[in-house]
Formats: C-alpha cells, structure tokens, sequence
C-alpha cells in the first residue's frame, strides 16, 4: 500500500482527523532525535524539547505552507528550540556555538575498538557530541537526516556555502582524529 | 593546504571541476600526506553513513498523541470558560440597559411626551440616571470591588489553563 505523503496527513488532519498526527510523529521522531541528541547531548532534554516541537508543530499546523516540505519546517522548530533550550541553560555561547572562521579540533579521550567497522560508526556518533552545537547540528541533519546543503541552510537560516564550511571543518576534525590516532593502518 | 582541504571534501561531495580533479590527481600522486588525508576522509564519509538513528522511548508517540488530546480537551473548557465569561458581562449589560424600563419609566409617561425626539431623549437620560449613580459615592466602590473581583477571577483561570497547557505532555 501507498504511503500517504506528509502534506496528504497535514491535509486530513487539518480536515479534523487529529490521530493521523500519529503518523507525522513516528515518521519523524527518531530523525530528530537524533539531531536533538548531538545538539543537546544529554538524552532527557532532547526528548522534552522533542515533545514540544511535536506540541508546537500541531498547533501551528494552520500556518504550514504547503508548497514547503514539512520536514525543512519541522526542523527549523527543532533546530530553533535546541537553540532556545541552550540558551536557556545558560550554557555559555562560546562554547557551544563557534563560528565557521574559528579553528575547530575535537579533544577525545581515546578509546576505540578497531575489530569491526560498525564500531567507527559508533566512535563517530559519540566524536559528533564533542562537537559545538553548531557544528554537530549540521552534521547530523547531513547524514542522520539525509538533509542537502540548501536545506539545512534553510533550516539554520546560514548561508549555503557557510553550511558547507562547517560540513566540511567537521568532517576534517574527525579525519585528523582518525590520522592522529592511527586508525587507518588498523581499519584498512 | 586549506585549500586541498576544500578540494578533498569538494571530491567527497561529487562537486569538483574538471580542473579541479586534474589538479587533485596530481597532488595524489606527488604526496603521500594528501593521499592518507584522503582515504581518512573516505573513511569518515562511508561511517558517518552508517550512524545509526538513535531511538526515542516506545511510548513517545502515545505520550505526544495523549499530550495533544489534553491540549484539546483544555482548550475546549478554555473557550467554555471565555464564552461564559463574556455572558454574564453581556448579561449584566443588557440588565443595566432595560433596567430603567422598569425602575424609572411606567408606560404612561411615554404618552405624555409628544414628540418622538422627547422621547428618545428621555429614554436616554433614564437609561444613563442609574448607571450614572452606580458609579458615584458608595456604588462606586461597590463597582470598583465586582470589577476587580472578576478581573482577578478572570486572570486565576486565565493563568490556569495557560499552566495545563505548558504541562499537556506529563502523563
């Protein structure tokens, strides 16, 4: 059977079939979640700040535009309260937000078991929490999320090539961990 | 070397010129650094690939679809609450308005005036008479205490039902 797109559920939810919001959030729940995760690095807050997303994007319902993916508006409420829980939390700035000219290096405790590639996957994971918010959001809406640059750029409200910047500083700061540490000569 | 950097990633992303990838190919060949820096970022790529979704807690959707349910339920009473609200000041308006009628006005006294501007002039005084009193010396003390009365009422479950909403998600 066909899956329904998401603008068909918006429509039949705002027709007054409210249960089919069901559908939105298991659609969507681990995906940002998963972005929640890196940006907040802490389990419980991403969950409450998930709960009200959901809450916020069901009330506001209404104003979606149609002619836009519910997932880029959806993400941008995500990606606004993080920010909002962040800021909440008085977690200081500097710290968790850098910009893309500064130098950006991940300062890891070592402890990797190169036995099977799956575990570099999982190393990742937990190397992307050590990153600034900023720079772990953009990761994982790029590859958790399957979002392209145009897209997250849309989300952050940062420019394309800013977005790119920051994909890329990442992705090196992981690569010089991986050179650093001599993985390569295990893994390959 | 930032700048094979960019090319690097550029050559990870599929978005290198033809230029650009000669020029890639060269250094590859000439630098062994640059060759480890790219098989490292390939590695990076590939894994970052397969990073798998973390998972909420099984019940999250019946707790969010549970939290909506409320939400809705409450936002019912809130409207029950404001349209009851609203009637009981329509209510008293509307008695203010026809109390006159009955207080100041017998019916004989409309046929003794003529004119039908007479008349609309004396019902407008008799109408504007008690609430005019109401509002002076001990009536308007009176006034002042029901209207604070129902501001303060008005703004317990105002703030009420703002807090269940805040609160919708817990179970």
């Amino acid at each position: 059977m066909k899956k329904p797109t998401d603008t068909e559920i918006i429509e039949s939810i705002l027709k007054g079939n409210q249960s089919d919001f069901s559908i939105l959030v298991d659609r969507y729940k681990n995906k940002a979640f998963s972005l929640l995760r890196k940006m907040l690095k802490n389990e419980f807050d991403a969950e409450e700040v998930l709960q009200d997303c959901f809450l916020k994007a069901f009330n506001n319902l209404n104003s979606f535009r149609k002619d836009s993916k519910f997932s880029t508006w959806f993400y941008k409420i995500v990606y606004n309260s993080a920010l909002t829980k962040l800021s909440n939390k008085r977690w200081k700035t500097e710290s968790e937000m850098i910009s893309a000219d500064e130098e950006l290096q991940i300062h890891s405790d070592f402890s990797y078991d190169y036995t099977e590639k799956a575990d570099l996957a999982e190393f990742l994971s937990k190397q992307i929490e050590k990153l600034p918010a900023n720079y772990a959001s953009v990761i994982a809406m790029f590859y958790l999320d399957s979002l392209s640059c145009e897209e997250i750029s849309e989300v952050t409200g940062n420019s394309v090539n800013n977005v790119k910047v920051i994909l890329h500083r990442s992705r090196n700061a992981l690569r010089d961990l991986i050179i650093k540490n001599n993985l390569m000569k295990e893994i390959l | 070397m930032k700048k094979i950097d960019e090319i690097i990633n550029k050559y990870i992303d599929g978005e290198l010129s033809a230029d650009e990838l000669k020029f890639l190919e060269e250094e590859i060949e000439r630098s062994e650094e640059i060759q480890i820096k790219l098989k490292a970022l390939q590695l990076v790529d590939s894994n970052l690939r397969l990073i798998k979704e973390e998972e909420t807690s099984p019940e999250f959707t019946s707790v969010i679809m549970a939290g909506i349910r409320k939400l809705k339920k409450s936002k019912k009473s809130n409207d029950k609450f404001i349209i009851s609200i609203a009637s009981v000041f329509i209510l008293m308006g509307v008695l203010v308005l026809i109390l006159p009628f009955f207080v100041g006005l017998s019916p004989n006294s409309y046929k003794e005036e003529a004119g039908l501007i007479d008349n609309s002039i004396k019902i407008f005084k008799a109408i504007l008479k008690p609430m005019w009193s109401l509002f002076k010396g001990s009536g308007l003390s009176l006034m002042g205490s029901i209207i604070s009365f129902g501001i303060i009422i008005s703004g317990y479950f105002f703030f009420e039902n703002k807090r269940q909403s805040k609160t919708g998600f817990e179970k």
